[in-house]
């Protein structure tokens, strides 16, 4: 029998061992190899020629556009985590708990309208999101009934950082020059995501809330009752009970939400790609199109495949990161 | 067993999914070939579907168009893949890179009276000496403008920058300005060249951003924008200068010949006229765009590519393509026979004599991605013209190699 | 404390459904009327103009059934190789299944974006761009399936499968006729994410297919789609979201008949971590 099952055992995985191993592993083996190479992409892979590391080396040291293009795409990328992991986490919590709530009516359809927007094309709701946000559209037309004044934005064509408009609300024009780190100053560091980024970003959280508040719905039933219960004998209010006894039952799944939204927002791409192409002067660049560009406009696949390892890398560190804040608050 | 079968289904499917094999000699007999293209508009659409219908009648072989939306962008996927079309339009930016990646059977001289071709446009298709393909036809830019709107605000069209920089204060109305423009190094290259500017030298050996010429041209169609009489077609609301014009949402723009089969499908009642554009500190100034005829190197039919390419740049095919999607014949010969029919766009065809190309070396784009950046920058008038030239200039002297 | 909550139910709902409702809506505007009216949830002028562009002049058709041929393929591919892998990881014993189980796992951790120029790479060499072949085959296995698979298959009884093995069955038919039939609910959960992944999958067909216009699928025919102008930045909103709603539309159908399965899916899915 323990030899029969020897032999089924590879059987049984062998086909999937072979296409993890030919469309997974192999590629980014074969791509490893690309990024140190110089590749046009217009010519056989044969024609290309070894370049030790200086595809990285143009990323990350080397002072040029390739340096300050990379960096802004890791900075509007930077800002769109922040924007979006805590948004659409916080957004999926508050509509998991008031959908779990005992005694609602249209429990269901509630939870379906919330989650359906997860389950769409991204293409498809991108095209949504250039109709909602064009000029006379739906959002310009709100805000104008909300604000004083017509609100005529170009949202998608709004380069202006968000920060770099707060400050320039306070009267702060221009940073101190200087502070240069990998070709952008610190006043660019610090723009905040653009409008059009903005955008891009309320796009996010709208079409990502939808799963996380199941994710969260799924671990409000896994809650005891009795727990509840003991804390309202126990005199608790309900924002008492949601906080001492709630949250931290949750926290499991806390964990999740915030992983998979981090990794889900570093590799942003159908949306740009639909949206904004990376425009309006680079501000909704990201790691994920870049590589995209390099690779399938710029003919340099061999830059592109490393930018792709320093994404892989920067997705590692960030999730690693969190494990580790959110470990050591136990 | 129900697997079995259906497993043999699955990879049945797949069998016939898997892609016929690209080989094959340089056979003779009918061939199949394959076409990428790309168009600006139905009326476009149509005069290159007529031309490969008559090419295949002959019977002598058979043409597959594939009109292919970001073309270049499909067109290198193409290329990188391995399994590229026998024929396909080549931007004339495009052409060094092509060229130097080996990219290109060199075809040009194989043409049917190829000295008839305009000698500026065969000069825009040959890279290190050798001339890679045919032109297919060019576009200039010129001014396009509502005529309507110029009698009402009693304007000329203008013939200096200051009469322009007058015009489009006058057909400025609040929130509506006169001249829309697409923020790119292909629109207000006119204006640089217009001042005797240019990113380059003349053989590519030095970056000449730096220059006072350059900072006068930017800063004169930056003005236009910061005061309000300029915008981008996309602060307006729509997505290039043609839509804004057909919309009523600016009065003039600077467009090339394509804009005249997308009026004719999008906005036929829109009243518009041509004119040059007007000339600046060094005189007259516009750019040209062509698109040739590339035959892969990779292809295993390229004599009947080439056959084919023969077909579609002799001087009747040429004709019958550019009546009804005004773009000019590349053969010098034609240019009367193709005006008499049109002679409202005769400043298209007059700035063929004056315009400069946006051909530079491979690797150039991400030179011109950076100054379209700082364009779209100080468009928005969130950039200076010093921050532009001191950021296109290094990224310049990076691809140059000085 | 109800009323707010209602009132906050009630908001959100209008968020999330009011953009469909007010596109599908706008399909049926025409393009004076869309500009004029861009907010009101019906057309003022119906037009089918958007469908009949869509529909009748465009391949829009052909993207529905190379939609259809590429997601049934790789779905039930999928599940028939995730499912044996899994129940093999779970219930045989064989020399280097932690070996294999442990190399599943690590496979996970990857960000498919870091695949986009790895693939491409790779499909090339193998001949496959362009192919319905080079659009399956990358989404025929996936890690997550294998372990979600193996996970349900560690949670059923062990009695069926040793009957199954005293009644002569081997250990295929064991897995074939006993125990496949019993996961069910894992197998419906991992089609229903199967089918969604592949339905709406854009980057694999941008990268395999871009250049050969008879292999698009729906989401890369979509992005074509109602641009125009010499830029190609010339929107046309009926038309575009007409063909939005379409690409929708199969999978809402699936979505509310199996809306149960979607629920168990997404919170499944999830387990991976």
């Amino acid at each position: 029998m323990r030899r029969g099952q020897n032999l089924a055992g590879w059987l049984f995985t062998a086909p999937a061992i072979l296409g993890l191993g030919v469309f997974l592993l192999a590629p980014i083996i074969l791509a490893l190899w690309v990024s140190f190479r110089d590749w046009s992409a217009l010519a056989p892979l044969g024609t290309s020629t070894p370049v030790g590391v200086k595809n990285y080396h143009d990323l990350l040291v080397r002072s040029g556009i390739v340096q300050t293009d990379f960096a802004r795409s890791l900075r509007n990328n930077l800002y769109y985590v922040l924007g979006v992991v805590p948004a659409q986490t916080a957004l999926a919590l508050l509509l998991a708990v008031i959908v779990n709530a005992k005694l609602l009516r249209g429990k269901t359809f509630f939870r379906t309208a919330f989650y359906f927007p997860s389950v769409t094309s991204s293409i498809a709701v991108a095209f949504i999101f250039i109709f909602l946000f064009s000029p006379n559209g739906v959002i310009n037309a709100v805000l104008s009934a909300l604000l004083p004044g017509t609100v005529d934005t170009v949202w998608l064509n709004e380069a202006d950082g968000v920060l770099h408009i707060i400050a320039g609300w306070l009267g702060i024009e221009s940073g101190p020059s200087g502070g240069n780190i990998m070709g952008l100053s610190a006043w660019d560091w610090l723009s905040g995501p653009s409008i059009a980024l903005t955008a891009v970003m309320i796009l996010a959280v709208w079409t990502t809330t939808g799963t996380f508040m199941l994710m969260f719905l799924a671990g409000l039933q896994n809650i005891p009752e009795e727990l509840d219960e003991a804390a309202l004998i126990d005199g608790a209010n309900a924002r008492q009970r949601f906080f001492r006894v709630t949250l931290p039952m949750l926290r499991p799944t806390l964990v999740l939400v915030i992983t998979l939204g981090l990794i889900g927002t570093w590799q942003v791409f159908d949306q740009i790609y639909a949206m904004t192409s990376g425009g309006p002067q680079k501000t909704t660049l990201t790691p994920s199109y870049l590589i995209y560009r390099e690779g399938f406009e710029n003919s340099a696949m061999g830059r592109a495949a490393a930018i792709a390892f320093i994404l892989f890398v920067v997705i590692l560190i960030f999730t690693a990161l969190q494990r580790l804040v959110l470990r050591e608050r136990d | 067993m129900g697997t079995h079968k259906w497993l043999f289904a699955a990879s049945a499917i797949l069998l016939i999914g898997a892609p016929a094999c690209g080989g094959g000699d340089q056979n003779q007999g009918p061939q199949t070939l394959q076409m990428y293209a790309f168009s600006s508009s139905p009326a476009e659409d149509a005069a290159l579907n007529a031309a490969i219908a008559a090419y295949n009648k002959l019977g002598r072989h058979t043409v597959n168009l594939s009109l292919l939306p970001e073309y270049d962008t499909a067109l290198q996927t193409a290329l990188a893949g391995g399994q590229p079309p026998d024929v396909f339009y080549v931007n004339d930016n495009k052409l060094p890179d092509l060229a130097r990646a080996g990219a290109l059977e060199p075809i040009g001289d194989r043409m049917d009276n190829s000295a008839d071709f305009h000698e500026s446009l065969v000069k825009s298709f040959t890279f290190d000496g050798v001339n890679y393909c045919p032109p297919k036809d060019f576009s200039t830019l010129q001014l396009v403008y509502n005529p309507d709107e110029f009698a009402a605000a009693g304007v000329q069209p203008p013939t200096t920058w200051q009469e322009l920089a007058t015009a489009a204060e006058k057909l400025t109305r609040p929130g509506r300005p006169g001249l829309a423009m697409n923020p790119e190094f292909y629109r207000w290259g006119v204006f640089l060249a217009q001042a005797g500017a240019w990113p380059t030298n003349d053989d590519f050996t030095a970056m000449t951003m730096d220059t006072p010429e350059m900072r006068q041209a930017l800063q004169y169609v930056a003005d236009l924008h910061r005061k309000g009489h300029a915008a981008t077609p996309a602060a307006v609301g729509t997505g290039w200068g043609g839509e804004a014009l057909g919309k009523g949402k600016a009065a003039m723009t600077i467009e090339g010949n394509w804009i005249v089969g997308a009026m004719k499908t999008d906005f036929p009642n829109v009243k518009y006229a041509v004119a040059e554009l007007p000339s600046g500190p060094k005189g007259k100034g516009t750019m040209a765009f062509s698109v040739c005829y590339g035959v892969a190197k990779a292809s295993s039919k390229r004599d009947a590519a080439i056959d084919f390419v023969k077909f579609m740049t002799q001087p009747e095919q040429q004709l019958a393509f550019t009546k009804d999607f005004p773009v000019m014949p590349s053969r010098r010969s034609l240019s009367d026979e193709w005006l008499s029919g049109k002679t409202e766009l005769k400043p298209f065809v007059d700035g063929a004599a004056y315009a400069r190309k946006s051909v530079f070396v491979p690797g150039f784009r991400t030179v011109i991605d950076t100054l379209n950046d700082g364009i779209q920058g100080l468009a928005a008038g969130n950039r200076t013209v010093d921050q532009v030239i001191s950021t296109t200039q290094p990224a310049g002297k990076d691809v140059l190699g000085k | 404390m109800k009323a707010i909550r209602y009132l906050l139910l009630t908001t959100f709902s209008l968020i999330f459904v009011y953009p469909f409702v007010l596109a599908l809506t706008t399909t049926f505007k025409s393009r004076a009327d869309v500009a004029a009216h861009p907010v009101l949830p019906w057309p003022l002028d119906p037009s089918s103009r958007a469908w009949e562009n869509v529909l009748v002049h465009s391949d829009f058709p052909l993207w529905t059934i190379n939609s259809i041929l590429v997601t049934v393929v790789a779905t039930l591919l999928r599940l028939f190789l995730d499912s044996l892998a899994g129940y093999s990881l779970a219930r045989l014993n064989w020399r280097g299944r932690s070996l294999v189980f442990g190399f599943v796992l690590a496979v996970i951790a990857v960000p498919p974006i870091v695949l986009t120029i790895p693939r491409f790479l790779v499909l090339k060499e193998l001949g496959l761009l362009n192919s319905y072949a080079g659009l399956i085959l990358p989404l025929a296995v996936d890690a997550v399936g294998i372990f979600i698979m193996k996970q349900f298959f560690d949670g059923l009884p062990r009695e069926l499968e040793e009957a199954a093995r005293i009644d002569g069955a081997n250990l295929f038919q064991t897995f074939w006729r006993v125990m496949l039939p019993i996961a069910r609910p894992g197998v419906i959960t991992l089609a229903i994410l199967s089918f969604q992944g592949t339905w709406n999958e854009f980057l694999l067909p941008l990268i395999v297919v871009r250049a050969s216009p008879s292999h698009w699928t729906l989401p890369f025919g979509l992005s074509t789609l109602g641009r125009g102008g010499a830029g190609g930045q010339t929107f046309d909103y009926p038309v575009m979201l007409a063909g939005s709603m379409l690409t929708i539309i199969p999978l809402a159908i699936v979505f509310i008949v199996l809306q149960r399965f979607f629920v168990r899916g997404a919170t499944t899915g999830a387990i991976k971590s």
